[in-house]
Parts: structure tokens; sequence; C-alpha cells
């Protein structure tokens, strides 16, 4: 059985300038009972990427709900994401020359999962993206975050469609969680990007490792989310300043196994930033 | 109690805070200082002097910005030197600055730009997120040297976002003309500083290198920090 959780909420810093939350997710069954994650970041600079984001989402809900095939075989479903990628674009495209409007006014990230409870497909431009919890309990980042170096921050658009990247798991991943930038630059923040761990073990677990989440049933995650929505709010992710999404599926039939203590240690983070100053100041 | 034991569906992560090091972005600031003679006017170098302390001083109160804003100091007036090499503020040394010479501006300029440019190869080489950064110029004068190709090379880098050129005008003569000044650095960030009030701008300096480094990288609004009444727009 599979259960699954999303929401999107508004960042401080969108608050504060009236920004609308330009966020959008969406996470279903489909009629074979694989799970359709699907979550769109729409860009800060772009006027309009509320409803970009919006409308990315229901291309491919739509495209995969009509479309998606019956059978699990990897290269016809990507096949198939391609395909939802394509009409996710095509309605960003007719809203913004129906409207007469810029279509970078639309702009937004787009992450695609479609999980069969042990194997994920996705499709993914942008700079959020995608863990796994294998059922021997390892957190791997899946995709890999499209973002520009430097001052500018540029983030790859869903109407770049040489970035659109579409690929496949191993088959033993029991959970997933979707995440836009504001949450998943926290969960693979920078300064552990050359560690042997990229993810943030202990903050990315309890969205989504089963023994710290207790769900065995749809029914319980109304509650998680609920409890997602607070944590995510509270004064400890204050510095989280962005729109914040996340999109989990858990295979509720497998328990993944504990690794560890070690595993589950913080980061030396004070190690890491004196490691990093000296690589910024020594140079003086 | 371990994250283990605890009774509710979600539990929030075992660190007692979400670490500081995951959200740290740098700004660059290289204050290009005109100690040439005309500062001792007034008095204007020892006013400057303190201001730069307040400058220190203020921005050490932010635990948030003290530590991820690196700040440079180069001195022009007679020659151009390095006084302070990038360090955050928290550990900036303020040097006591004497005034002598002409206003070799455009060598400052020049050098400002290679020092930012370097800085950024070394953020991206430690792996480290920035902002984009920041020329402060200071000024009570007009170039005595060549300051065209520095002003090219300032426009270019800031038609490429590469760079935030600023400068302020000290009032400390009358009919000071700008017409250089105003050749160099784009209209709105040109500011005339009355009153030799050295520590209400370097509070709004600290104010708004605060304000970016907490400040969303997504987005591009500008932001914006309420200036001291001695401090305005400047007027060719």
């Amino acid at each position: 059985m599979i259960g699954y959780y999303s929401l999107s909420l508004q960042g401080k810093s969108h608050v504060s300038g009236s920004i609308p939350c330009q966020d959008s997710s969406l996470t279903m069954l489909l009629a074979n009972g694989w799970a359709i994650a699907v979550i769109a970041d729409g860009l800060g600079s772009a006027k309009r990427s509320d409803a970009g984001s919006f409308l990315a989402v229901n291309g491919i809900v739509k495209y995969m709900t009509e479309k998606c095939p019956k059978k699990w075989a990897v290269p016809k479903i990507k096949q198939a994401l391609q395909g939802a990628f394509e009409l996710a674009n095509d309605f960003v495209v007719k809203k913004s020359a129906t409207e007469g409007n810029n279509i970078g006014e639309y702009d937004t990230t787009l992450t695609v999962a479609i999980f069969n409870g042990s194997q994920v497909v996705y499709g993914h431009v942008g700079d959020g993206g995608i863990i796994t919890l294998s059922n021997n309990g390892e957190f791997k980042m899946l995709t890999k975050a499209q973002k520009g170096g430097g001052e500018f921050n540029m983030v790859s658009p869903l109407r770049s469609k040489e970035k659109w990247v579409f690929g496949h798991s191993d088959t033993d991943v029991c959970a997933i969680t979707l995440l836009t930038d504001g949450i998943y630059d926290v969960i693979c923040p920078w300064i552990l990007a050359e560690q042997k761990q990229p993810v943030y073990v202990n903050y990315i677990r309890p969205f989504m490792d089963r023994n710290i989440l207790k769900v065995n049933a749809m029914k319980d995650f109304d509650k998680v989310r609920r409890e997602v929505k607070d944590f995510l709010n509270s004064e400890y992710n204050a510095n989280i300043t962005d729109d914040k999404t996340i999109a989990t599926v858990i295979n509720l039939d497998v328990l993944p196994k504990i690794k560890p203590a070690a595993y589950y240690a913080e980061p030396d983070w004070a190690g890491l930033q004196n490691e990093n100053r000296k690589k910024l100041y020594s140079a003086n | 109690m371990s994250v283990f034991e605890k009774p509710s569906n979600f539990t929030a992560p075992i660190s007692p805070a979400l670490p500081k090091a995951i959200s740290e972005r740098h700004v660059a600031c290289v204050f290009l200082l005109d100690i040439s003679g005309s500062m001792n006017q007034k008095d204007a170098i020892g006013k400057l002097n303190t201001g730069l302390r307040a400058f220190r001083d203020h921005m050490r109160t932010d635990p948030r910005t003290a530590d991820v804003v690196d700040a440079a100091i180069v001195t022009f007036g007679g020659d151009v030197r390095v006084v302070e090499n990038f360090q955050p503020v928290s550990e900036m040394k303020v040097p006591t600055l004497l005034a002598a010479g002409a206003t070799p501006f455009g060598e400052a300029l020049k050098l400002g730009l290679e020092m930012v440019t370097k800085r950024k190869e070394v953020y991206s080489l430690a792996g480290t997120p920035y902002y984009r950064p920041w020329i402060f110029c200071i000024t009570d004068g007009t170039p005595t040297d060549d300051w065209e190709t520095a002003a090219h090379a300032l426009k270019k880098a800031e038609a490429e976002k590469k760079v935030l050129g600023y400068c302020v005008c000290v009032e400390n003569e009358q009919d000071y003309s700008k017409k250089e000044i105003f050749d160099i650095f784009n209209h709105e960030r040109i500011l005339s500083l009355d009153g030799l009030d050295f520590s209400g701008l370097f509070e709004f300096v600290s104010n708004s290198l605060a304000a970016v480094s907490q400040s969303n990288p997504n987005s591009e609004k500008m932001v914006s920090v309420a200036a001291p009444h001695t401090l305005t727009m400047a007027t060719k």
C-alpha cells in the first residue's frame, strides 16, 4: 500500500512582499495504483510564475492520468513523462499567448516522480530535487539541482527543453520526497556538497522514514500534513524565506532498516565552517 | 529523549536549530576610500576613521551577518594601497588613515574591480554561495589620473550584473563638481553626504549589507534601507 502527502507554503519573503505562493504541488494515485508526485516552483523573478507552476502541474497530471502505461516498463514511463512535460509546457505557452504576456513571466521549475513502491521514474528541470530512501535505510539524491553558480542563481525553467532530464532509481526504494529549492537547499546544502553524505539525513528523515514517521495507513497522513506544515512554518526554519514545497510518497508495506548510529550523527557544522573559512581567507 | 522515542507522527530534527552554515551566503564589499590631501579639511579624515570603527562595531552586533559580510579597504591618496584584504567584518581590523596627496581614483577603481573578481573566484573554488559584490567608494574630490578605462570596466561589469558600484560624494567644499563621478557610476547609486556624517553613512552601509546578506537570492528586488537625512541622491 502506498501513502502520500504534499503541501506548498508561502515563504516569509513572499508574505512580506505581498507575493503569492509561487509553488504548486500535487500527489495522487494513478488508476493502476502507482503514485504520481509533481512539484513546480514558480521563479521569483517571473511575474506570473504562480500561474506557470499551477499550469505545469495540471499539464503533467492530465497527461499521466490519461496516457500513463499500464505495465511498469521504465523506458515507456520515461517516454510518457516526456509527453507530459511537452503538454505542461504547451499549457504555459498557450496561457502566455492568450493573455499576450511574455512566456518568461510564467517561468517555473518542474519535478515529477512516478513510484510503484520500489522504483521511481522521474522527469526534472530546475533547482528542486528528489531524495530517495532505500529499503536498507540509505538516503540518496536522485536528481541534480540545475542551478547556475556565482551571483546569478540562474535556474533552468520548464521552457528550457534542452535541460529536461528523465531518469530512474534502483529497485529497492521504499520512500521518495520531492522538494523545491527552499527546503532542498537545506537537505542538500552547499556545505555538504563535497562530503561523503551530501544529504542532511537528520533533517529529511522525519519527512519520509517510517522508523520515525509513524504512518501505517492513508488516514494517518492528514495529521502528518498538519504537523509538517507547523514544523516548516516554525521558528526552527525561520532562515528559509522562500516558498516551501514538499511531496512525499511512502510504501507502507516496507519498514526501512535502521543504520548504525553514526549514520544519523549531525554533521560537524562548526568543523565544516572552519574548513570553509580556511579556504576563503588563507589566500589573503 | 531521542527522536526514536518521541510520540508524534512527525518529529523535528535532533539539532537544536537549523545550522547557520546551511543558509550562509557571503557578500563582499570593497571600500575605496579617498585619503587625498583635501580630506584634511574640517578633519574629514578623522571623521572617516571614526565612521569606519562605527561600521565595524555596528556590524559586529548582528551575529547573522558579521561572519558573511567580507570587507576590504583600499585607499587612494597619492598612491593606491590595499590597507585590508577581504575579511569577515567580525574580524575586521580598522586602520587609522592619514590624508595626503592627489586622487588616483581610476587606479583605485581598477584595483577594486580586480579584487572583487578574485574574491568571487575564491568563493566559487570553495563552493560558497555569494551575492553580487559591492564596490563602495567615498570621495571628496575628482580623479587626478586616467579614470576612463576603469569606468568602462565598471559599467561593463554592472551591465553583466557582476558587481554593484556605489559612490558617496563628501560635501566638504562648496561647488564640488561631480562631473567625472557621474561619468563613472550609475546615477542611481551616487549619493551625497552632508555634514561629514560618516557615522550615519556607515550605519546605513552596515544596515544595507546586513539586509542584502539576509535577502532572498532568487529575488531580483533591491533591498531598501532607511538612509540618514545627511545622505541624499547626488546632483552634478
